[in-house]
């Protein structure tokens, strides 16, 4: 337990370490871009995308830095190490989900747009999903393969899934009325899919990486 | 424990290298260095020993463990130095200590910051500003920082000036004086190690050639008078 969180105190000194300015782009653009459309919780969606992809940076910092070899000399197993950046990720997303909701009430304020419990609810339950959607999928492929390597296609599977889903909806376009009108009935399982759903996806990937990066020479 | 390193039939594989039954020995209290040309296969052995890239076969004992069931333990007790630093460039020297502290048992702060300032670090100078020789010398305060009982060293001295270097293996030479610690020192520079080797371990294409003391190598080699001629050597018999 120790070595996680001294990975994850690592984690904090790598990412900080990484160029900021770019950090200001997932505080700054949601919030120009939510603003300006009249659309308040869009700046919770778009800081968890950006912030998403954003965290993947830790992988470019390592490889930069030849810090594989400090992995290599240090006491840490390689599953602490892993579990100790997923769960800096986490507090990284539960962080920016907070930062944004208070953005978004503060917009919706100032131009008195209103922001109905549900609403939100669906915005953030699903913007952490789709953070965890992009550290699930991304993780794993940034602990096995080198970032420089990967970085051009890190973005496929993302592509695909959009495709995907634009087929089906534009396929069944009942199906996802109907999915709608679930959500809007039932309400908390929207918390449901995206808060148990998103973890779920983190601790699928958890171990995914764990399996990988074993076999992974440093 | 009467032994730092002990390393048996090492073999390690690789589509255009491969390390052949590496055998050696660094007896608790003693300096190796671990001598061969570029490509030798000097660094691929350190990687091993430290299980940062898997053997084929063989076995390697740490301070009396193995180095892969008692990975963690044997990591609390030694320390590295590699020929590159492997701390994030815009950390600041003060920094490097908080991020890596925590996972040693035994870390002294009160001796990192002696270090720091014995080898003249700016504690509020960022890694990148650092010159290569003060790069060099703060991965050995780190190193020398938890009471490693060995201390490997992987060219730390290449791209170095000679006074940077003369320093080195006076901080050597000091961390070794109690008789409890061990350092295993890889290089291809050779005037270093007939400054402080007690022992010497010379690989040629994956393969030792020489192992003893330094002062056998007159015997093994006779008519041949320093570790360079010796490489020469070795190499032209070899083509």
């Amino acid at each position: 337990m120790n070595n996680i969180l001294n990975s994850i105190k690592l984690d904090y000194y790598i990412l900080k370490s990484a160029d900021l300015r770019r950090l200001a782009i997932v505080a700054f653009v949601p919030l120009l871009v939510g603003g300006l459309s009249k659309n308040p919780p869009l700046i919770l969606g778009m800081s968890m995308f950006i912030g998403g992809f954003f965290m993947s940076t830790m992988f470019a910092v390592v490889e930069k830095n030849n810090l594989n070899k400090l992995y290599g000399i240090l006491p840490v197993k390689k599953q602490e190490t892993v579990i100790g950046r997923y769960l800096f990720t986490l507090i990284c997303g539960v962080a920016i989900a907070a930062l944004a909701s208070i953005l978004a009430f503060a917009v919706s304020l100032v131009l008195q747009v209103g922001l109905d419990g549900f609403t939100f609810a669906a915005w953030l339950s699903g913007s952490f999903l789709l953070f965890c959607l992009i550290i699930s999928i991304q993780f794993p492929l940034y602990f096995k393969y080198d970032f420089s390597k990967l970085v051009a296609f890190a973005n496929l599977p993302y592509i695909l899934i959009v495709v995907a889903g634009s087929y089906v909806v534009k396929k069944d376009p009942e199906l996802f009325a109907k999915t709608l009108a679930f959500f809007i009935q039932n309400p908390y399982t929207i918390w449901i899919l995206g808060i148990v759903g998103g973890l779920a996806l983190l601790a699928i990937s958890t171990f995914i990486s764990i399996a990988l990066y074993q076999t992974r020479e440093l | 424990m009467a032994n730092a390193i002990e390393i048996t039939g090492l073999r390690k594989e690789y589509r255009d290298f491969s390390l052949k039954d590496i055998s050696f020995t660094l007896p608790l209290g003693h300096i190796m260095g671990f001598v061969g040309q570029n490509g030798a296969g000097k660094t691929t052995t350190i990687r091993l020993i430290l299980n940062m890239t898997a053997r084929q076969s063989g076995s390697i004992q740490i301070l009396g463990q193995d180095n892969i069931l008692d990975e963690q333990k044997i990591k609390q007790d030694i320390a590295v130095v590699f020929d590159d630093t492997f701390f994030a460039e815009s950390w600041k020297v003060s920094e490097v200590e908080k991020a890596i502290q925590g996972f040693y048992a035994k870390w002294d702060s009160a001796l990192y910051h002696n270090h720091v300032k014995e080898f003249n670090l700016p504690i509020d100078k960022r890694v990148k500003e650092l010159s290569r020789g003060m790069k060099m010398k703060l991965m050995l305060a780190v190193a020398m920082s938890h009471e490693a009982k060995l201390l490997i060293l992987d060219e730390p001295t290449s791209g170095i000036d000679p006074v940077a270097r003369d320093e080195l293996l006076d901080i050597l030479r000091t961390y070794v004086a109690d008789g409890q610690k061990s350092i295993f020192f890889s290089t291809h520079i050779t005037t270093d190690l007939q400054k402080i080797a007690d022992y010497i371990s010379i690989i040629h294409n994956g393969s030792i050639v020489y192992t003893g003391t330094e002062k056998g190598l007159s015997g093994a080699f006779p008519g041949v008078s320093s570790i360079d001629d010796i490489l020469v050597s070795i190499s032209k018999r070899s083509i």
